[in-house]
């Protein structure tokens, strides 16, 4: 069928190539970048040129937006017109842009978001600055193209007499790459222009000290200056921004919050939404009333607080949760080279391209400013002569025929130039011309042509032409930063969102661990029964119970010698009876690492120490201090040799007594400054010499005046004063490193020590035995015996069970102190 | 526990009776709570206790949740459209008169504007015509159920009467010429490039079988005092601009670049374009499924590096650079 028609084959792949090649270069170079040197889109050129073209200056009266959308797409821009409107719109916005370039009349759209109206309602014309942009074109200054349909044609680029690139920023997605320039100050670009004119090895530094950051329409404040160096340095990085708030109080003494000023680019009718939202789903807590109260006035938004909230709290989780902070990404790319190119640039690398282009831009004009003097000088010479023989010139116009021109050519040997102004003048004129008039004009341009071949001449006076009409501009044009910035870096700490309190974290044999508020065990009475702190599975039991506050470090040692570090809020808050959550899901636990002891702390301060303990006898004593390395999660506190494990920490002043206690039965004490502080790597020293087979399996500070508890395998147990640990008059305690002093004496009966731990007699012990079985008691039914004896029964178990371990419990929640476990 | 998760429980009990011959299924109603109550204690400890684990096996539960839905959609798309008096066909399509598959011809045209020309220019024998407003959803970054939602893909979908995916059905295919015939411009071939994936993703049979064609519209028209021509291609400008003018070379001739379909005439269309007579298709073909889902995951894919990277490399042999 229709053997004429001709079709060929192309492979899907080549297809897609060339279409997709096609269509991403075009909306690279022509679509979506701006180009570097006048800062604007090809759409935006176009509307800034239809415009002067259409003589639609600023002290012109304004023209419907129409008219000027019509004439662009007519003439330039063959695409659809709600995107050049749109496109219009923008640059007349003052909420987009730092410095206008359309004047606009009517209704614009507004932060809200709210669509302008129609162009057949509004009206635009150029504002006093776009007057700039477009500032020396009629003088040859830049490159003409042939528009669409060739019956015209458009600069390829505008003069751009001021920076605008940076001035008003960019931000355009294009494909496999995107731009996003902030605005900024013209006065602070234009100062930083002169000075790498005045300095070309000006560094960043240098240009820092002029252009601060970026100065955005909607004001707000910047947070920080390092994103800001970062984008500077390398055309990438990013800036936070924040909405202007305060704090006002009303009735009452009840305080709001009011926003004043928005971050760049945040429309404001979403914000109140997404805030509404929040505070719907709970997410937001502590606001009571929002209301928008925005008027002719200014931009003003009311935040009501709860009468309990606090109100930093609340305006952190404004900040953190809704735009009220934003980022903006800087990644200033633009088209390089002619618009050939796209590159992302450093600061420094756009005010060198736009330094260039505007001396190319006075070049030019230069060029062509000599050209229409010497024209002129041109004919004024022919006119000079013509004056000086006036009498003959009109007698010789006269008495022609039709070769008046030659005949005054050959006669005065003047150009046909020079003649042709001469026939045109009208006969009046001519006998006017005043000589003196003739010689000051052509003195004057004399001066002129001479000045401006000295200019072509001479690229410093280019410079420091470039430099004045530069300085003319700021002088005219420039205004005051806006947006302030603040030195705090303040990433938002989420701790700022986190209301401080004590919390109850409990932790258990499987590793279980939860966080509940203190408040929730606050109700009974001393004496009262308790309440259940957890709920554990079966088999399980809490280990650890303490109360620190969610702003406090909880450090988890681990048997590998490893230690975590976890502010408190990060622990799942679960309720009284909850059983929680297992440790694996909180930290970051390797296979068979397991938590062996936890510690808590307000800060990582110097003036404190943690002894670690290990099952083979050895210490290690190491600032708090070291701890406080950039990781939060895994790192070593010990080094261990092979086959021993972490046992105990203890934190400590520097002058505690550490008590070991050994299965067998020995215990030795001394002052932890016989352990010389370490670092983190260290394997440290050993504590207790300890006999074949022997193995720690307690250890804690000891505290004059309290009592060792000591429970062995077979459920007997015995409390001993601290005191008989020590030796001589004064109690000094023993050198580290020995074998120590009996502790127990271990019998067939008692069989050997499971776990010592330190008391004061006024806590609950909880005694656990490998059949799941166990015991509360009050830690002083437990007799005190001295060091070497038998103890008492204090579990009976049955045969081949054995009591494998030894916990702690307050008698009362309420008044617990830092660290229950604790002696 | 419907694909791909396995779980071997051993129970002991005395009695123990079976379902059917094949033994699949334990009978005692007893064990089921027990097992029941166990497993789900012990597996929710586990799960706790193992955070790794859990969360494989809710990625791998969610990601069959999701080509599920898809593929409910799917069906459900296809239902729909058997539902009334057989085929509802798209609003816009303006169908052929022609039920033979192997003679008709539909035009898949970008813009309402074009969609006009098109249909007043087209043989209403033969020549269908949908045509297609903006540019549609790109299918390779989007998930498979947004694609069966699409409302610019879903007309396509319905007008070829195939269905898509894994239902695809050449049989059912109601036009073996589909032609893409998008503007000349920057924005035509992107709409290509979007349409190409679409039937490259979900119905790569018809590119396979070599139903699928590009239209060739002509780039210039050159005027020179009454007469016309068109031109497909830079080198065809200056030639027929050379015939043209003749022996006269001061002879004005006017050149001017399509930019859309929607500036020709309906007839002008019919004679450059869609005239079987004269004019000239691009079948796209399939010459190497590797190297076109490399491309097409490059090109239109999630990831904008390597995308970069092929632009960087290409940049040079473009062709057809409009402003």
């Amino acid at each position: 069928m229709y053997p004429q028609q001709t079709i060929v084959s192309n492979d899907l792949v080549k297809e897609m190539q060339t279409s997709f090649i096609e269509y991403a270069m075009s909306v690279i170079v022509a679509r979506a970048l701006p180009d570097v040197r006048d800062g604007l889109k090809p759409v935006h050129r176009r509307i800034l040129y239809a415009m002067y073209a259409d003589n639609l200056t600023s002290d012109k009266p304004f023209k419907k937006s129409a008219t000027c959308v019509g004439d662009v797409l007519g003439r330039y821009h063959p695409h659809g017109d709600a995107s050049v409107y749109d496109a219009m719109v923008r640059l007349a916005q003052d909420f987009s842009m730092r410095y206008m370039l359309v004047d606009g009349h009517g209704n614009f759209g507004s932060i809200d978001g709210d669509p302008p109206a129609a162009y057949r309602y509004t009206e635009a014309r150029m504002s006093k600055l776009s007057n700039e942009m477009l500032r020396d074109i009629e003088k040859d200054t830049v490159d003409w193209v042939p528009n669409f349909d060739e019956s015209r044609k458009e600069p390829k680029v505008l003069p751009a007499r001021f920076p605008n690139l940076l001035v008003n920023g960019s931000s355009g997605i294009a494909v496999g790459m995107a731009t996003n320039i902030p605005p900024h100050n013209l006065k602070e670009v234009i100062n930083a222009c002169i000075c790498v004119l005045d300095n070309s090895e000006a560094t960043l530094s240098d240009l820092m000290e002029h252009i601060k950051g970026p100065d955005f329409p909607t004001r707000g404040i910047i947070m920080g200056r390092s994103g800001i160096r970062a984008a500077y340095a390398t055309g990438r990085g990013r800036i936070v921004m924040r909405g202007r708030t305060e704090f006002e109080e009303h009735a009452g003494g009840r305080i709001r919050i009011i926003v004043t000023e928005l971050p760049y680019q945040v429309n404001k009718k979403v914000l109140v939404e997404t805030i509404a939202d929040q505070v719907k789903d709970k997410r937001l807590e502590g606001i009571s009333d929002l209301r928008d109260e925005s008027d002719r006035n200014g931009m003003r938004i009311v935040i009501e607080l709860k009468k309990d909230a606090n109100p930093q709290v609340v305006l952190n989780r404004l900040f953190a949760q809704t735009s009220l902070q934003t980022t903006f990404s800087v990644n200033m790319l633009a088209l390089v080279d002619d618009q050939s190119q796209p590159k992302i640039l450093s600061l420094r690398h756009i005010l060198d391209e736009y330094l260039k282009f505007q001396e190319e831009i006075i070049l030019r004009r230069t060029r062509y400013d000599l050209r229409k003097a010497e024209e002129r000088a041109h004919i004024l010479e022919g006119l000079l002569i013509a004056q000086d023989n006036i009498d003959e010139v009109i007698h010789i116009i006269r008495s022609a025929y039709d070769d008046a021109k030659e005949k005054l050519m050959a006669r005065f040997g003047l150009t046909d130039v020079q003649v042709q102004c001469i026939l045109d003048m009208r006969l009046k004129a001519l006998q006017g011309l005043e000589r003196d008039k003739l010689m000051a004009e052509y003195k004057e341009l004399e001066e002129k042509i001479a000045y401006y071949q000295k200019l072509l001449g001479d690229m410093d006076l280019v410079r420091s032409v470039l430099k004045q009409e530069l300085i003319d501009l700021r002088d005219k044009y420039g205004d005051d930063r806006i947006t302030e910035i603040q030195d705090v870096e303040d990433e938002i700490d989420i701790e700022d969102l986190i209301e401080e309190e004590q919390c109850v974290y409990t932790m258990t044999q499987n590793g279980y661990i939860k966080r509940t508020a203190a408040t929730e065990y606050s109700a009974q009475k001393r004496g009262g029964k308790g309440v259940k702190a957890m709920t554990t599975r079966e088999e399980d039991v809490v280990t650890s119970v303490f109360t620190a506050s969610t702003h406090d470090y909880l450090l988890f040692f681990t048997n590998t010698g490893k230690v975590h570090r976890k502010k408190g809020y990060l622990i799942p808050e679960a309720g009284r009876t909850a059983k929680g959550t297992n440790i694996v899901n909180v930290l970051p636990l390797e296979a068979g690492e397991k938590v062996t002891a936890g510690l808590s702390v307000r800060e990582l301060d110097e003036e404190s120490y943690l002894v670690m303990i290990t099952r083979m006898g050895t210490v290690k004593r190491i600032a708090l201090s070291s701890l406080n390395t950039a990781r939060k999660a895994g790192i070593r506190a010990l080094t261990l040799e092979e086959g021993d494990e972490l046992i105990e920490v203890r934190r400590t002043d520097g002058h505690q007594n550490i008590l070991l206690v050994t299965h067998d039965g020995m215990a030795i004490c001394f002052k932890e400054t016989d352990i010389r502080c370490m670092g983190r790597d260290a394997v440290g020293v050993r504590g207790i010499r300890l006999k074949e087979g022997d193995y720690v399996v307690g250890a804690a500070r000891a505290v004059q005046g309290h009592t060792l508890l000591s429970i062995t395998e077979n459920g007997y147990g015995k409390r001993t004063p601290i005191e008989e640990y020590l030796r001589g008059e004064g109690g000094e305690p023993q050198k580290r490193g020995g074998s120590g002093l009996k502790n127990y004496n271990v019998t067939e009966k008692t069989g050997k020590v499971v776990a010592a731990r330190v008391v004061t007699g006024e806590e609950d012990i909880l005694m656990i035995s490998d059949d799941g079985t166990i015991i509360r008691m009050d830690a002083s039914d437990i007799n005190i015996y001295s060091r070497a004896t038998q103890g008492v029964r204090v579990m009976r178990v049955a045969e081949d069970v054995k009591v494998i371990s030894l916990a702690r419990a307050e008698k009362e929640e309420e008044d617990s102190a830092p660290l229950t476990e604790e002696e | 526990m419907r694909e791909g998760l396995t779980a071997v429980i051993s129970v002991k009990l005395e009695e123990a009776q079976f379902e059917g011959q094949t033994k699949a299924k334990l009978g005692n109603a007893r064990i089921r709570t027990l097992v029941d109550n166990v497993v789900s204690d012990q597996l929710a400890l586990f799960l706790e206790e193992n955070p790794m684990v859990a969360r494989t096996i809710l990625d791998k539960a969610m990601m069959a949740n999701r080509a599920r839905e898809a593929a409910r959609k799917a069906r459900e798309n296809i239902r729909r459209k058997t539902g009334l008096e057989g085929e509802r066909l798209p609003g816009k399509l303006s169908d052929c008169n022609e039920r033979d598959p192997s003679l008709t011809e539909i035009y898949i045209v970008e813009g309402d504007s074009a969609g006009g020309s098109a249909k007043g220019g087209r043989d209403s024998r033969f020549q269908a015509i949908l045509p297609l407003w903006g540019k549609m959803l790109n299918v390779e970054k989007a998930r498979a159920d947004k694609v069966y939602g699409n409302d610019k893909l879903s007309p396509v979908i319905t007008a070829l009467g195939c269905g898509i995916g894994e239902d695809l059905d050449l049989n059912k295919l109601r036009y073996h010429k589909v032609v893409i015939m998008a503007d000349a411009d920057v924005d035509g071939s992107h709409i290509r490039t979007l349409l190409l994936t679409f039937f490259f993703r979900y119905m790569r049979p018809l590119i396979e079988e070599g139903y699928v064609y590009a239209a060739v519209p002509p780039l210039y028209k050159l005027t020179r005092g009454k007469m016309s021509r068109v031109a497909y291609s830079d080198e065809e400008r200056d030639k027929e601009s050379a015939e043209l003018r003749g022996d006269n070379p001061n002879a004005k001739i006017d050149i001017s670049r399509y930019k859309g379909l929607g500036e020709m005439n309906a007839h002008e269309l019919w004679e450059t374009t869609m005239d079987p007579e004269k004019r000239s298709l691009r079948r796209i073909t399939l010459d190497d499924a590797i190297a076109a889902d490399q491309c097409f995951t490059i090109l239109m894919g999630e990831s904008v590096e390597p995308r970069r990277e092929f632009i960087e490399q290409n940049a040079k042999y473009v062709i057809n650079l409009d402003i």
